[in-house]
């Protein structure tokens, strides 16, 4: 009986191992591209969630991602609404479409007061979000920057 | 022999010199914009067999030593006051000028890595020709309108200054981070101008816009210099590693100026 069980159990693991290699589960939060560059959408598919308001932007150099120093890009619907809070809920179900990033490494999505300020390099480059208690991160798929 | 700079080959270029643009407008806020400045440097190292140039970097290295930034605001009649906000005194923006990075901490300009520098690789022969370059085109944004926290009615953006001088600085670093200051230069953009809705209940109207004339719109470019900047306003934080960084001073000063409001119409100083 108790080997019976194991082997159940076994099956059961590995059936979810190839359900998992077949079908990837879809992500609690997705970060959709969307038509343009720079546009975006982020689908919250689990519960409610308190994102980080700052998006991050990867580059591919020499096939690992870095961080580049693009700054004042955030989780926002538009621009000139006051001061961005550190976190912004996400409902579960909701779909949040911020400003597009812009390629720019300070103005990356609304006017800010920019001394030192240009476009990222040409290249292969992904958001990065991740919860306000940073302890989940999720990311896009990689998009290309001519 | 010693790795070392070969005589007469430090040079810097300014390849494009900035313009400033009339102010435009973008959704609710007026931009101070100008055309891009392009610096280029180069210099050659040599040394002999024995000599390793691994790790040799040459780049350029930018300070801001003065920044005004100002915004006065007025309501459509002198009952409805008006504001100044100020953003380039402390503490909105702390004494002492600040190093113009991307990343928080930096030394050299890193707005364009494949530009910004060049790092001699081990079994490189000498000589060795270095360069490094960048542009930059910095901007200023003022909101159209704010609410005067005594009167409680909209003031309009009336009039805005910005001044911001830098310093750039061609550099070589050596591997063990020591840096030799070639070649500095010297520019600044300024903009000032007069505003005015034509039509205050729709900001998106088009606005009287009216540039105040002398020094307030223009850009310079100095001569360049040999050598490092000896200017101790600067000479001291050239590569400190407490400098702050500007982009994050301005937009924290951005988000927190110092806001003097009446009830009425004010002529409020701006030196303060």
């Amino acid at each position: 009986m108790d080997r019976l069980q194991r082997a159940a159990i076994g099956a059961a693991v590995c059936a979810g191992v190839i359900f998992a290699l077949a079908v990837a589960p879809r992500p609690e939060i997705e970060i959709q591209l969307a038509g343009k560059f720079g546009e975006f959408r982020v689908i919250n598919h689990g519960k409610s969630v308190q994102m980080n308001s700052a998006v991050k932007v990867q580059q591919k150099v020499g096939g690992e991602w870095q961080d580049t120093p693009v700054s004042n890009f955030y989780l926002i619907p538009s621009c000139g609404k006051g001061p961005v809070p550190d976190c912004v809920s996400l409902l579960s179900g909701a779909t949040l479409q911020p400003v597009p990033w812009r390629g720019n490494y300070c103005f990356a999505q609304c006017v800010v007061p920019c001394n030192l300020d240009g476009p990222v390099p040409s290249g292969t480059y992904r958001y990065v979000l991740t919860s306000c208690d940073c302890k989940r991160k999720f990311v896009s798929a990689s998009f290309e920057k001519k | 022999m010693a790795v070392s700079i070969v005589p007469g080959s430090a040079s810097i270029n300014v390849k494009k010199r900035p313009i400033v643009n009339k102010p435009s407008f973008r959704g609710s806020q007026a931009l101070f914009t100008c055309s891009e400045i392009v610096i280029e440097g180069q210099c050659t190292i040599t040394g002999n067999q024995h000599d390793n140039p691994a790790g040799w970097t040459l780049g350029l290295i930018q300070l801001k030593f003065i920044d005004t930034d100002w915004a006065y605001y007025r309501g459509r009649s002198n009952g409805d006051g008006s504001s100044f906000l100020q953003y380039s005194r402390p503490p909105a923006l702390p004494k002492g000028g600040c190093r113009d990075t991307l990343n928080v901490g930096g030394i050299f300009v890193d707005n364009n890595p494949s530009l910004n520098w060049t790092i001699a690789k081990a079994g490189t022969p000498f000589p060795i020709a270095m360069s490094a370059g960048f542009s930059d085109a910095p901007l200023r944004p003022f909101d159209l309108s704010r609410v005067n926290g005594l009167t409680h009615h909209d003031n309009f953006l009336r009039e805005a200054q910005t001044e911001l001088h830098f310093c750039t600085v061609l550099s070589l670093k050596s591997p063990t981070g020591t840096y030799e200051h070639l070649k500095t230069v010297y520019w600044n953009v300024h903009w000032q101008a007069r505003f005015e809705p034509t039509n205050f209940g729709n900001l998106n109207a088009p606005w009287t816009v009216t540039v105040v004339g002398g020094l307030g719109n223009m850009a310079n470019v100095s001569k360049i210099i040999d050598g490092p900047p000896v200017d101790n306003r600067f000479s001291t934080i050239v590569t400190a590693p407490g400098t702050p960084n500007c982009n994050a001073q301005s937009i924290a000063s951005y988000k927190s100026p110092n806001v003097r409001e009446s009830k009425e119409w004010t002529d409020f100083n701006v030196r303060q």
